[in-house]
């Protein structure tokens, strides 16, 4: 399991693949609607996260993993916390 | 050498327009256009069967090429909303619609979006193992009958549509041997969960498996039959949606030309959505194409059709 910091880089880097741009300004409790993401491009960002950080969320639902922090609390549950 | 002769078509002739209830659905305009990509869904009236559409596209079949109804010798539907509870087999009504003679193998498959390319390795080696030389295999799939409206989730994506494709002798394509896939551990994903029920499907475990199975066998598939992506002059993919198609392309390196999307005005019309595909195709056949379908089951195949003028090969 990466840490909080670690893995929000890693959805930085998501959502910049998913948009296809180079700069996101994102707090960790904003949704990722505020950095232009619709529904299927959170399942996008699912996937563009999986394949950065090595992890598989399974059957996640892109929808229940809206901001950076709802994200990470999904990969604590499934993968335990480093902190 | 037997193979891909005709395709006949039906598409039902009522359009639900997904841009006049984008709002009620709380989309706007451009994401139904450019990420769910079907404006309109075609819907099946009340009083039509699955039968129904078959027979409709059978008529079409007739008016675009010189099939007989006597020389039949083998009939395939493939769909999973059967005429009334599936019995008799939907095959077999079609069988006393078209008035065919009794020397005739009638039987259904039970197959989504990955049934075209099911439906044409059956029938092809259904007929070759036993000397059969006129086939028909047909897709009808009425998903408006399992769609609760409203359902966002379902009813903005799903069209009715049939086809029938006429396999025999001297064919526009020969079919190369297919790949398949399933995972019915996610089968769930695309369900209707209780007889009677409604269909329900988990969108983003659709995606990842589109994303991520479908590549792979897409891949394997060409490495096993000694192609590259070049050597393929048109890829169709299973129509679930524009966002999966245009991902699908994008995700194996593929030019978006050749990676149409075609189902702006019908919807995800199921196992007909790539035979839909392939029928505007036939008049000038593009040499080698490459087919695949992924659903419910979840299940995918590949396969790659060949035009005569490279069949030798």
């Amino acid at each position: 399991m990466i840490t909080r910091n670690e893995f929000r880089e890693a959805v930085i880097q998501g959502i910049k693949r998913v948009k296809s741009i180079d700069h996101v300004d994102l707090a960790n409790d904003e949704n990722f609607s505020n950095a232009g993401l619709d529904s299927l491009d959170a399942m996008d960002l699912v996937l563009q996260v999986e394949a950065i950080t090595g992890l598989n969320f399974g059957e996640l639902n892109a929808a229940e993993a809206n901001t950076i922090d709802a994200f990470y609390r999904k990969a604590e549950e499934l993968f335990g916390n480093p902190d | 050498m037997i193979g891909i002769k005709a395709i006949g078509r039906f598409i039902a002739p009522e359009r639900v327009s997904n841009i006049a209830r984008s709002a009620a659905a709380g989309k706007d305009e451009a994401f139904i256009r450019d990420k769910i990509g079907f404006e309109s869904v075609a819907r099946l009236s009340a009083d039509q069967e699955t039968s129904d559409m078959c027979v409709a596209a059978f008529a079409d079949l007739q008016r675009a090429s010189a099939i007989r109804k006597e020389d039949v010798d083998c009939l395939i539907v493939c769909t999973q909303n059967p005429d009334a509870h599936g019995l008799p087999h939907t095959s077999a009504i079609v069988h006393k619609k078209l008035g065919l003679k009794h020397d005739v193998a009638c039987f259904d498959i039970s197959l989504g979006c990955s049934g075209y390319v099911y439906g044409l390795a059956v029938i092809t080696a259904l007929m070759q193992a036993n000397g059969l030389r006129c086939g028909l295999l047909f897709t009808a799939d009425p998903y408006s009958r399992i769609i609760e409206p409203r359902n966002w989730d379902t009813d903005l994506l799903f069209g009715d549509a049939a086809t029938v494709t006429w396999i025999g002798d001297n064919p526009v394509y020969r079919c190369r041997p297919a790949m398949f896939g399933t995972d019915g551990s996610l089968g769930h994903s695309i369900s209707v969960p209780r007889r009677g029920g409604k269909l329900s499907m988990l969108g983003s475990n659709v995606f990842k498996f589109s994303m991520t199975a479908v590549p792979d066998q897409i891949r394997r598939y060409l490495e096993r039959e000694s192609l590259s992506s070049d050597d393929i002059d048109v890829f169709l993919f299973h129509q679930g949606s524009r966002f999966i198609v245009e991902n699908l392309a994008k995700k194996m390196g593929i030019a978006p030309d050749k990676v149409p999307f075609e189902a702006a005005q019908t919807g995800n019309t199921v196992s007909s959505s790539l035979p839909l595909l392939l029928q505007p195709r036939l008049e000038a056949p593009p040499p080698r194409v490459l087919m695949c379908g992924f659903g419910v089951g979840l299940s995918w195949a590949t396969m790659v059709i060949n035009a005569r003028s490279t069949s030798g090969e």
